[in-house]
C-alpha cells in the first residue's frame, strides 16, 4: 500500500473513443482525475455521460484511447493482459449494478473466487471469505446459491467478494441500481462502514441521495469533468 | 395435423443450416443401417426368387464328420428319401458344380446345378422362356442333353433372344441344348453361390467321366430339398427322418456308420433358416449381427447429436414456447408440433439415407471375394428394406425429438417470459445435453475399441508364420475333367504343362497342387497309420494335399528330415508320402518317422512309405492349432483338378499372364479359374477381420466425429451462454489461462465420464466379438488405453476451441447491465 493519503490513482488527459460503423463516440475526453488513498469518490452525471466507461478504465477492464493512467504511481498502459488480470485481482474490488454473482457457485464460492485466482492456499482463503461475509452479515447463507437470495442479499455477497481480497480500491457502478430504497440504503451504509474502516471507494451513482455518502463528487457531462465538490461526508475517512 | 406439418415445414425452411446438418447427419446414420440391412436382407431374409410358398420348403441333411448334422447326401440315399418320406409332397435334389460353359467363343467357369427331374416342380417355378427340366428330361442313353439357363446368362450370352430354346451350349466339352430360361433373379438354391445353368442330374457321367456320384452311397454331394404337404408340420417329418436313418444304418452299415460307431442322422431345416449353409450360417448371422449393432450404434450417436442441436434450439425458442403456452396452447399440442418437425426431418434424412445406402452397398458389392465359386451378393431395395428404413426413421425421430420436445414444452419455462436478471443455476454440466454427449462418447469409444481390436487382429495375423512363402507366387486352377480329359490324357497334359511353365521367363519355381493352403484347403482323408491305434471315437481323418514335384522348393517349405517328393515318386515306383512334424510327433512319438507307412485308402492299403518330414504350417486358418498333414505325389495319385503354383522372380502379374497363355497354347478351351497372386488370395483369410476393422474404423470415426462435434457444440453453446460469467471472472482477476483451463477441464470432465462409461460398455461387449478376433484379447489393454488417450485428446481439442473464445470475452460486459 502507498503511504497514507498518497496518490492511488491518477488520470491525465484520458480520452476514450468508441468506433462503431463510421460513428465515433467520444465517451470520455481529457479526463483529469486523482484519487487518494482513503478517498470516497462519487461519480455522477446523466445517462450516457461516460461514467461506466470511466469506471471500466479505472478498473483496467478497458484501455483509454489517449492519455495516461497511473496506478500506485505506475503507468498501466504497458501491462500485458495477464499482468492486468493480476492487478485487477489484487488491487481492485468490483461491485456491479447487476450484482454479477455466478449462478453455479455458492455464496462461499463466489466470495472465494478472486482469491482462487491468486493461488492462495485454501486455509487462508477460508479465513478471508468468512471475515468478508462477516462484514456484510451474510455468514448464515454460505451454502446458498445466488438464485436463493434476495437482491439486497446478493449485493451484500458481491460486496463481500469485492473486499475479500483486501483491494486498494473498491469500484462500484450503481451498486443500488437494482435495489429498492431500503436495500439500497443498507448497501450504502455498508460502503460507508467500509470507508470508515479505511477502504478507498469510487462509486458511480446518479442518485443525489447516495452521492452525499461520498466525501467528494465528480460530475461528468458529455465525457468531461464539469465540476467537483466536497460532499457532506467531506471530513474524509474516520480515523 | 396438417397445420402442424405446415408449421414444421415453415420452421425448418427458416433454419436451413440446422435442417441441412440434421438431414446430413441422419442420412449418414440411416444410410449405414440401410446398407447393412439390405445386405443382410439379400443374404438371409429375401426368399429365393420365383419359388412358390418357400415356407413349405425344407432342406434335408445327412450328418457327416466335418459338417456335423448338416452334411450333404448321396444319390442312393436321396432316392430312398424321395420314396419313403411321405410327409413331403415332393423331395428333390441338386448338386452345385463349377462348370466350363461356352456359347461358341471362350469358355467361362460358372456355377451350375445338377438337378433331379422334379427340382423345378418342387420349387413351384415357372419358366421365363421355354420350359424347365421335367421328368421327360431323364435322357435315354444317347438322347440329347438339355440345359436350363439363368435369366442373367440369357441376357448376357443370348441377348434375351426369345427364340433361345433349341440353341446349343458347350458345358465341360459336351453339347447341351437350351430348353428354357429360369425366372429372373433365380440363382439356384445354394446361396451365396449364383448358378447360371441347370442340368438333369442324369448327365453327371457325361460332364464328370468316371464319377460314381449317382451310384455310390459313399459319395455324398447332394443337397436334398423337400416340400412339405400343405398343413404338414416339420415335427412330423422328424419321426420319418429318424426312422429312415435307422433303416439305412441297419441296411447299409458300411456307409451309414460314423467314426463313433453310431448311425448317421437325417435333419430337416426349414428353407428360411438354412438359406446359407448351416455350418457357415451361424458365423454369418453373428457377423451380420455385429455389423448391424455397429450401424445402430452410429445411428444412436447421430440421434444424440441431433437431440443436442434440438435442445439448444429449444432453449433459444423458450420465449416462443412460453408465449404459446400462455396463449392457451396445451402441452400435448406443443409436443405434437415439435414431434412433427422431428418426423419431417427424419423422413428427409431417411430419403437421403436411401441414397447413402445405395452408394454404400454398390461400393461393397463391387468388391468380389477371390473365391472359386461365383459369389452373388445382392442387396435389392425391396419392401423389407423400405419398411425397415421407414421404421428406423420413426424410431430415430422419437429418439432425437421426444426429449427436446418435452424439455421445450415444460411449463416451468414460463419464466422465460420475464427477462432474466438473477443468475440462475444452469446445471449445464450434466443436464440432458451433457448426458447425450456422455452417451455419444461412450458409444464411440466402444466402436473405436472394436476397430482397434480388429486392426490388432490383422497385424497379429500378418505376423503369423504360415510355414510357406506366399510372396510373388502366382496360382491358377484348371479342371481337366471339365474338358473331358481322362487320367491317361491328363497325366500327359500335366507333364507338358509343367514343361511349358518352367520355360516362362522369370519363373523361379513351378509346381501343381490340389489345395492352396489358407485359400482353398484341404481335402481330408480317413487315414490308417501303421503302428498307431486310434482311441475310441478318435478321428484319424487327416488334411492332405496332392502335389507335383518341386512343391516344397517352390513354396519354400523346409524339409526337416528325409527328402522331398520328386520325379522318382511316379506311377509304378514304391508309393511315397510326406508328413509334417506334428503328424510325426503325434502318431510316432519318440520314433523315427522315416520308413513308417500310412494308408489313405482303407485298412487294405495300399500303404505308402514316409520319405520325408516337412516343417509345420498353417493350412486351414491362421489361428488353427498345429494340424497333422499329409502330402501325396500327383504322379501316384491322379487328380483332374489342380492348381498351378509358379514363383515369379520379380513380376508376378507378368508371370500370371504368361501362365494363362501357356495353358491356352496347350488347350485353348480349358478355362482357368482362381487365377491370382497368392498374397492377394491370402488376404481372404483375414477378410472378416478386414471388413470388421474397415467398417468399425469408418463408422467409429464417424461416431467420434459426431460425438466430438456434439461436445464442441455443447461447449461452444455453454461458452456463448456464459459470456457474462467469463466477463465477471475476468474482471475479478482471472487470467486467460484460468478461463481456458476451466472450460477445457469441464469439457474433459464430461468426456472422462463418457469414456468411463464407454470402457465399462466395451469391457462388457467386446467379448461377443471374440470369435472374430485373432491373437488379441477382447480386453486388450493397449487398444483400450490407446483409444482412450486418442478420444480424450480429441475432446480436449474440441473444448479448447470454445475455451479460446471464452478467454477473449471482453470483461467490460460485466459492467454493462442488459
Ligand atoms: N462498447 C461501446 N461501443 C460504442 N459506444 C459505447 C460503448 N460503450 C459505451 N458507449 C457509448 O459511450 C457513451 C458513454 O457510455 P457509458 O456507458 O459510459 O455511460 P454511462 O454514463 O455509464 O450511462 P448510464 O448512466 O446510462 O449507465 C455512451 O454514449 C455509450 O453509448
Ligand atoms: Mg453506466
Amino acid at each position: 500500500m502507498t503511504a497514507q493519503n498518497g496518490s492511488l490513482i491518477k488520470l491525465a488527459g484520458v480520452t476514450k473513443v468508441f468506433y462503431t460503423e463510421d460513428v465515433e463516440t467520444h465517451a470520455l475526453s481529457g479526463i483529469e482525475l486523482e484519487i487518494r488513498e482513503g478517498d470516497y469518490v462519487a461519480i455522477a452525471g446523466p445517462s450516457g455521460c461516460g461514467k461506466t466507461t470511466l469506471l471500466s478504465i479505472l478498473g483496467l477492464l478497458d484501455t483509454p484511447t489517449r492519455g495516461e493512467y497511473f496506478l500506485d504511481n505506475q503507468p498501466v498502459a504497458s501491462l500485458t493482459a495477464t499482468q492486468r488480470a493480476g492487478v485487477r485481482n489484487r488491487e481492485i474490488g468490483f461491485i456491479f449494478q447487476a450484482f454479477n454473482l455466478i449462478g453455479d457457485l455458492t455464496v462461499y464460492e463466489n466470495v472465494e473466487l478472486p482469491l482462487t485466482y491468486r493461488k492462495m492456499p485454501s486455509g487462508e482463503r477460508k479465513k478471508r471469505v468468512m471475515a468478508a461475509l462477516e462484514k456484510v452479515g451474510m455468514t448464515h447463507r454460505v451454502k446458498h446459491y445466488p438464485a436463493q437470495l434476495s437482491g439486497g442479499q446478493q449485493q451484500r455477497v458481491a460486496v463481500a467478494r469485492a473486499v475479500g481480497g483486501d483491494p486498494a480500491i473498491l469500484l462500484a457502478d450503481e451498486p443500488t441500481g437494482n435495489l429498492d430504497s431500503v436495500n439500497g440504503k443498507a448497501v450504502m451504509d455498508l460502503l460507508r462502514a467500509l470507508h470508515q474502516e479505511g477502504s478507498t471507494i469510487c462509486m458511480v451513482t446518479h442518485d443525489p441521495r447516495y452521492e452525499e455518502y461520498a466525501a467528494r463528487s465528480v460530475h461528468l457531462f458529455d465525457g468531461k469533468v464539469v465540476s467537483e465538490e466536497v460532499g457532506k461526508a467531506g471530513a474524509g475517512p474516520a480515523t | 395435423m396438417l397445420s402442424d406439418l405446415r408449421h414444421a415445414l415453415r420452421s425448418l425452411r427458416s433454419n436451413p443450416g440446422f435442417t441441412l446438418v440434421v438431414v446430413v447427419t441422419l442420412a449418414l446414420g440411416i444410410g449405414g443401417n440401410g446398407a447393412v440391412f439390405s445386405l443382410i436382407n439379400g443374404l438371409l431374409l429375401r426368399p429365393p426368387a420365383g419359388v412358390a410358398e418357400p415356407e413349405r420348403l425344407v432342406n434335408i441333411y445327412t450328418s457327416d464328420f466335418s459338417s456335423g448334422d448338416f452334411g450333404t447326401s448321396s444319390y442312393p440315399d436321396y432316392e430312398a428319401m424321395a420314396v419313403e418320406l411321405s410327409a413331403f409332397e415332393a423331395v428333390a435334389a441338386h448338386d452345385v458344380r463349377l462348370l466350363s460353359v461356352s456359347t461358341g467363343e471362350q469358355g467361362e467357369m460358372l456355377a451350375g446345378e445338377l438337378v433331379t427331374p422334379n427340382y423345378f416342380a418342387t420349387l413351384g417355378m415357372a419358366p421365363a422362356a421355354g420350359r424347365l427340366i421335367g421328368a421327360e428330361d431323364a435322357p435315354a442313353p444317347g438322347g440329347e442333353a438339355v440345359a436350363v439357363i439363368s435369366h442373367r446368362l440369357w441376357a448376357t450370352r443370348f441377348g434375351s433372344d426369345p427364340a433361345v430354346t433349341g440353341r446349343g451350349l458347350r458345358i465341360n466339352g459336351r453339347e447341351f441344348m437350351v430348353i428354357g430360361v429360369a425366372p429372373a433373379g433365380f440363382n439356384g438354391m445354394m446361396r451365396p453361390i449364383a448358378s447360371d445353368v441347370w442340368l438333369p442330374i442324369t448327365v453327371e457321367p457325361l460332364i464328370s467321366p468316371g464319377s460314381d456320384d449317382l451310384t455310390s452311397m459313399r459319395s455324398r454331394s447332394l443337397m436334398v430339398l423337400g416340400r412339405l404337404r400343405p398343413g404338414a408340420s416339420l415335427a412330423a417329418t422328424q419321426d420319418q427322418l429318424a426312422a429312415l436313418a435307422r433303416r439305412r444304418f441297419e441296411q447299409f452299415r458300411d456307409s451309414w456308420v460314423t467314426v463313433r460307431g453310431e448311425g448317421r442322422r437325417l435333419t430337416a431345416v426349414p428353407e428360411p433358416e438354412s438359406r446359407l449353409p448351416p455350418q457357415i450360417g451361424g458365423a454369418a448371422v453373428g457377423f451380420a449381427a455385429m455389423l448391424m449393432a455397429v450401424v445402430v450404434l452410429v445411428l444412436l450417436i447421430a440421434c444424440a447429436n441431433i437431440a443436442n442441436l434440438m435442445l439448444a434450439r429449444a432453449a433459444r425458442r423458450r420465449r416462443e414456447v412460453a408465449v404459446r403456452l400462455s396463449l392457451g396452447a396445451s402441452r400435448g399440442r406443443l409436443v405434437r408440433g415439435l414431434l412433427t418437425e422431428s418426423l419431417v426431418l427424419a423422413a428427409a434424412g431417411a430419403g437421403a439415407g436411401v441414397l447413402v445406402a445405395r452408394w454404400l452397398t454398390d461400393a461393397i458389392l463391387r468388391f468380389r471375394p477371390p473365391v472359386a465359386a461365383p459369389i452373388q451378393l445382392e442387396a435389392p431395395l425391396d419392401w423389407r428394406v423400405v419398411a425397415f428404413l421407414a421404421g428406423l426413421a420413426v424410431v430415430a425421430a422419437l429418439a432425437f425429438g421426444l426429449l427436446p420436445a418435452l424439455q421445450a414444452s415444460r411449463p416451468s419455462v414460463v419464466p422465460g417470459l420475464k427477462g432474466e436478471l438473477a443468475a440462475g443455476r444452469t446445471g449445464r454440466r450434466f443436464g440432458p445435453r451433457g448426458l447425450l454427449v456422455i452417451g455419444q462418447l461412450a458409444v464411440s469409444l466402444l466402436l473405436l475399441v472394436g476397430a482397434g481390436l480388429f486392426l490388432r487382429s490383422l497385424s497379429r495375423a500378418q505376423a503369423v508364420n504360415p510355414g510357406f512363402d506366399a510372396g510373388n507366387v502366382v496360382v491358377a486352377t484348371l479342371d481337366l475333367g471339365s474338358n473331358g480329359y481322362d487320367e491317361a490324357r491328363g497325366a500327359v497334359f500335366y507333364r507338358a504343362l509343367l514343361e511349358r511353365l518352367r520355360a516362362i521367363p522369370g519363373a523361379q519355381g513351378v509346381t501343381l497342387a490340389s489345395a492352396v493352403p489358407l485359400v482353398d484347403c484341404c481335402g481330408r482323408r480317413g487315414t490308417r497309420i501303421e503302428g498307431y491305434t486310434a482311441r475310441e471315437g478318435e478321428s484319424t481323418e487327416i488334411n492332405w494335399n496332392v502335389v507335383a514335384p518341386d512343391y516344397f522348393r517352390t513354396m519354400r517349405v523346409q524339409v526337416r528330415q528325409g527328402r522331398a517328393l520328386d520325379e522318382r515318386d511316379r506311377a509304378g515306383a514304391p508309393l511315397a508320402v510326406m508328413v509334417n512334424e506334428v503328424f510325426a510327433r503325434r502318431y510316432w512319438p519318440g520314433q523315427d518317422p522315416l520308413g513308417k507307412r500310412v494308408s489313405i485308402t482303407g485298412p487294405d492299403g495300399p500303404y505308402r512309405e514316409v520319405v520325408g518330414i516337412v516343417q509345420d504350417g498353417k493350412y486351414r486358418s491362421l489361428g488353427e492349432e498345429p494340424l497333422p498333414f499329409l502330402f501325396v505325389p500327383l504322379l501316384q495319385n491322379y487328380r483332374s483338378s489342380m492348381t498351378m503354383h509358379v514363383r515369379a522372380a520379380t513380376d508376378p502379374a507378368g508371370v500370371l499372364r504368361a501362365v494363362r497363355s501357356a495353358v491356352g497354347e496347350l488347350d485353348p478351351n480349358l478355362p482357368l479359374y482362381n487365377h491370382t497372386i497368392l498374397t492377394e488370395a491370402l488376404a481372404v483369410a483375414v477378410l472378416p477381420q478386414r471388413i470388421a476393422a474397415m467398417l468399425l474404423a469408418a463408422f467409429g470415426g464417424l461416431g467420434v466425429a459426431l460425438a466430438v462435434l456434439g461436445l464442441y457444440g455443447l461447449t461452444a453453446y455453454g461458452v456463448a451462454q456464459r459470456t457474462r460469467e467469463f466477463g465477471i471472472r475476468t474482471a475479478l482477476g482471472a487470467e486467460p489461462r484460468d478461463i481456458a483451463v476451466m472450460v477445457v477441464r469441464e469439457g474433459v470432465a464430461l468426456a472422462g465420464v463418457g469414456l468411463g462409461v464407454g470402457f465399462l460398455l466395451a469391457g462388457a461387449v467386446t467379448r461377443l466379438a471374440t470369435r472374430f478376433l485373432f491373437g488379441v484379447s477382447a480386453l486388450d489393454p493397449a487398444t483400450f488405453v490407446t483409444v482412450g488417450v486418442v478420444l480424450l485428446g480429441a475432446t480436449a481439442v474440441a473444448s479448447y476451441i470454445p475455451a479460446r473464445r471464452a478467454t477473449r470475452v471482453d470483461p467490460v460486459v460485466a459492467l454493462r447491465y442488459e
